[in-house]
């Protein structure tokens, strides 16, 4: 259920969260340089510290970022230039820098990779960049942007193939849709506008792990929690948030969360199978709060394991943010990506193994056994309302059998 | 021609039933109930409209009965809309009276008015009723009627209720086919309220919750003004199809099943229910635990959603008169007993109240959005003001069409 931490006064001990990003490509690298800008003049700014790595192929795009470190890839093979939406160019760019990802990686406990899926270099070259920080031993979530609708087919194939890669590689992968952008920043707003709403989310995104990790916690979720929750599900990861003000803030929060459009009105919960909750507040907030903000996200979740941690910044008075990252197991829509996720799961200490273990050799056959899968939510009978339109409530579809969503059981 | 004025008759194109009632307005104010005709709905889905021909040969059978027990011929209907898109908020207008005087004339009201109707509303969206709370005159509170008063500011708190315009013309349209006139449509709840709650009730807070076949409808009023209303899309027919799901039967089954040995109770001791053999369905035996289980987790839900809703506004406290429950649903066993544990309020299984004519008809809740049809009748009668009526603004658009119809079918 939800594992509640007592806080163990936590002193940051850097190696283990030490965090870092990785923009990798073209928009990529403008979310890194955005994050760095809004640092820069802010030393209040909740990422501040925070480590930012640029990686481009192309010279040029890298030259206009301020405040992060910048490394050119695949300069032998492109020359300072882009790929020009070749990923092969992208992965192979990637791979002959692949010693210095590592080393730009090594002994940072969380990387997260900032990519554009769709082009050259964020296609490629994320996935690469993902195997070396994961070889270095760092949980590595990839927050990737999707291409537009309108972008064509071709980028979009490219963009679906490049996911399954990073997911091969990834422990959690979030994908934030471009199309849904549009959603969020309103059919008004300037391409600008819109391609900086897309940067904000996957700040904001970074953020809240990075809180969620770093600061002083009401309820601290360690590392572990985290990789817990996230490690080596190779799933389709969402995210979303709400910030709210006020006397109802906790509960205005949720709605706002279950409303913004990244969560498709929150049934993207109902079929979670890892939750992970962060609630951000002032000094003020009381528990009571983070109990109003987790308990309905957490009722709704009741399928999958929820985690939760509670955070308190100084500059939240009488504010209150919850985000939310759900990572939906991804549905068999295609074999699985050469490369084996079970390859890449932490290696089990061999010392370990015990004497008596030659005893009892039946027991120790058993391991390779088959997981067997929940069904998705869809295959809930809605019988009489199978063609009218769902009734949401809250996230909820009442269409639903009551007994069926509060797992009750009845027997026979 | 004064007598034809007199007859008003409500119609519900519901989610199980499509039901006209004809009502005669005696002295007194006082509505007698002369006919009734109600057929089995077969169109409709959680409150709307979704076989449009289906819909339409089910009102005009219902109206064809209505008229036969009545021996009256209907023109034109005040039919009830719902559905799980309407939406609601207050909304508050001021306008600073310039006149030299100072002096509040019809003028400023109407322009209050307007001004506090001047909301944003989604742009499909229409607007279905702006009810008139309260005014304010520089302030002051409670004011009921302003005209004549003096002052520089006058403000009016208005509840409005607005949906999707497409989905409410689904009804209107379906009746027009009959071919028959909408006089006006009103929300559900509200022409429940009008049936069940008295002006005392009104006063001293009230809520209804109408819930039907498809939709629960709730309204709540408080000092004798609408504060709140709203619209789920569960019903009845999800109790059914939960108890179809839950217990592996049919839904005529679950529904037959339901209505004779369901309740809203939990069992302690589990009894069998045996399902008598029909043809092409084996005997079966289900457990009326399960049976009340299933019953009971749906009904508290939709009620806990109601409560919170309520709580919400700031609400609970203002309630003297406490919840009335009225609709096909309110017939369940051990409804009065399961909202009492819920709301914590006084509880009544509301049925229509002065009105007179057949009593199965009156004392039935599952007419009252019928029957307060005709007392919404009354009402939109006699303040007839210049304003667009809830018709006027809904059926905007198709009214052209539907004279070019009439005037080939005459």
């Amino acid at each position: 259920m939800t594992p509640i931490r007592k806080t163990t006064e936590s002193n940051e001990t850097p190696a283990r969260t030490r965090l870092k990003v990785f923009g990798v490509g073209g928009a990529g690298c403008n979310a890194v340089g955005q994050i760095a800008s809004a640092i820069a003049g802010d030393a209040q700014h909740p990422l501040a510290g925070i480590e930012l790595v640029a990686v481009n192929t192309d010279l040029q795009a890298l030259s206009g970022i301020t405040g992060a470190e910048k490394m050119q890839i695949g300069s032998a093979i492109t020359h300072g230039l882009g790929t020009g939406g070749d990923v092969e160019l992208g992965l192979r760019a990637a791979q002959q820098d692949a010693e210095r990802l590592e080393a730009a990686a090594q002994n940072t406990g969380i990387v997260f990779i900032v990519a554009g899926l769709g082009g050259g270099t964020g296609t490629g070259a994320a996935p690469v960049v993902a195997k070396a920080a994961k070889e270095q031993g760092a949980l590595v979530l990839a927050f990737v942007m999707q291409p537009f609708a309108f972008e064509g087919v071709g980028r979009r194939q490219k963009a679906l193939a490049g996911l399954d890669q990073l997911k091969a590689q990834a422990d959690a992968v979030i994908c934030i849709p471009n199309d849904k952008l549009f959603k969020v920043a309103g059919e008004r707003a300037t391409a600008i506008d819109a391609f900086q709403r897309g940067n904000e989310l996957v700040a904001t995104g970074v953020q809240a792990f990075w809180q969620l990790l770093a600061r002083k916690g009401l309820i601290n979720v360690d590392f572990a929690d985290l990789r817990n929750a996230l490690g080596s599900k190779h799933s389709d990861g969402l995210f979303s948030f709400g910030t709210a003000t006020g006397k109802d803030k906790s509960r205005e929060a949720v709605k706002a969360l279950l409303e913004n459009p990244l969560f498709e009105g929150g049934d993207v919960l109902g079929k979670a199978e890892a939750v992970l909750i962060s609630v951000l507040g002032g000094p003020d907030m009381t528990l009571a709060d983070v109990q109003h903000a987790v308990e309905p996200i957490s009722r709704i979740a009741s399928r999958g394991q929820v985690t939760m941690g509670a955070a308190i910044d100084e500059a939240y008075v009488d504010r209150l943010t919850i985000t939310v990252i759900a990572t939906v197991n991804a549905l068999p829509r295609r074999a699985a990506p050469a490369a084996t996720p079970v390859a890449t799961r932490q290696p089990v200490p061999e010392v370990a193994a015990p004497v008596t273990s030659s005893v009892k050799p039946a027991a120790v056959k058993k391991e390779p056994q088959a997981k067997q899968e929940n069904l998705p939510l869809e295959g809930v009978p809605r019988g009489r309302f199978e063609k009218s339109e769902p009734t949401l409530y809250n996230g909820e579809d009442l269409d639903v059998p009551t007994y069926l969503r509060r797992g009750v059981s009845l027997k026979r | 021609m004064m007598a034809k004025d007199r007859i008003v008759v409500g119609l519900e194109v519901g989610t199980s039933k499509v039901c006209a009632v004809v009502g005669e307005v005696v002295d007194g104010g006082n509505i007698s109930i002369i006919g009734v005709g109600q057929v089995a709905s077969e169109g409709v889905r959680k409150g709307e409209i979704v076989n449009m021909e289906a819909a339409t040969q089910n009102i005009h059978d219902a109206l064809i009965q209505a008229e036969e027990s009545a021996d009256v011929e209907i023109r034109n209907v005040y039919a009830s809309v719902t559905g799980g898109h309407l939406r609601c908020f207050n909304n508050r207008g001021s306008v600073a009276v310039t006149n030299e005087d100072r002096e509040i004339t019809e003028d400023e009201v109407r322009n209050v008015m307007l001004n506090a109707k001047a909301v944003n509303i989604p742009m499909d969206h229409v607007v279905l009723h702006a009810i008139r709370q309260r005014f304010y005159v520089d302030g002051a509170d409670g004011i009921q009627t302003p005209l004549g008063m003096m002052g520089a500011k006058l403000e009016a708190d208005v509840h409005v209720i607005h949906g999707v315009k497409t989905r409410l013309q689904n009804t209107i349209r379906c009746i027009k086919q009959v071919p028959l006139d909408v006089a006006n449509i009103a929300v559900s709840s509200l022409a429940s309220a009008l049936a069940v709650l008295t002006p005392e009730h009104r006063q001293l807070g009230a809520v209804v919750i109408d819930m039907g076949g498809g939709t629960t409808d709730y309204i709540v009023y408080r000092d004798g003004t609408i504060q709140h209303t709203g619209v789920i899309a569960v019903g009845g027919d999800h109790i059914t199809n939960d108890i179809a799901t839950g217990l592996k039967i049919p839904m005529n089954r679950a529904d037959a099943l339901k209505i004779e040995h369901g309740s809203l109770e939990l069992l302690d001791v589990d009894e069998t229910i045996n399902l008598k053999r029909e043809v092409g369905l084996a005997d079966r035996e289900v457990s009326k635990q399960q049976l009340c289980r299933v019953m009971n987790l749906r009904v508290e839900e939709t009620l806990n959603f109601i409560k919170q809703d309520i709580d919400k506004n700031k609400l609970t406290d203002y309630l003297g008169a406490g919840v009335f429950i009225t609709g096909g649903c309110a017939r369940l066993r051990g409804m009065e007993r399961l909202a009492t544990n819920i709301f914590g309020l006084p509880v009544n299984i509301g049925h229509s109240h002065t009105v007179s004519g057949p009593t199965a008809t009156i004392e039935s809740p599952e007419y009252s959005t019928t029957i307060g049809l005709i007392r919404y009748a009354q009402g939109s009668q006699r303040d007839h003001h210049n304003a667009p009526t809830s018709i006027e603004r809904v059926s905007q658009t198709v009214r052209g069409y539907f004279l070019k119809i009439r005037a080939l079918l005459m």
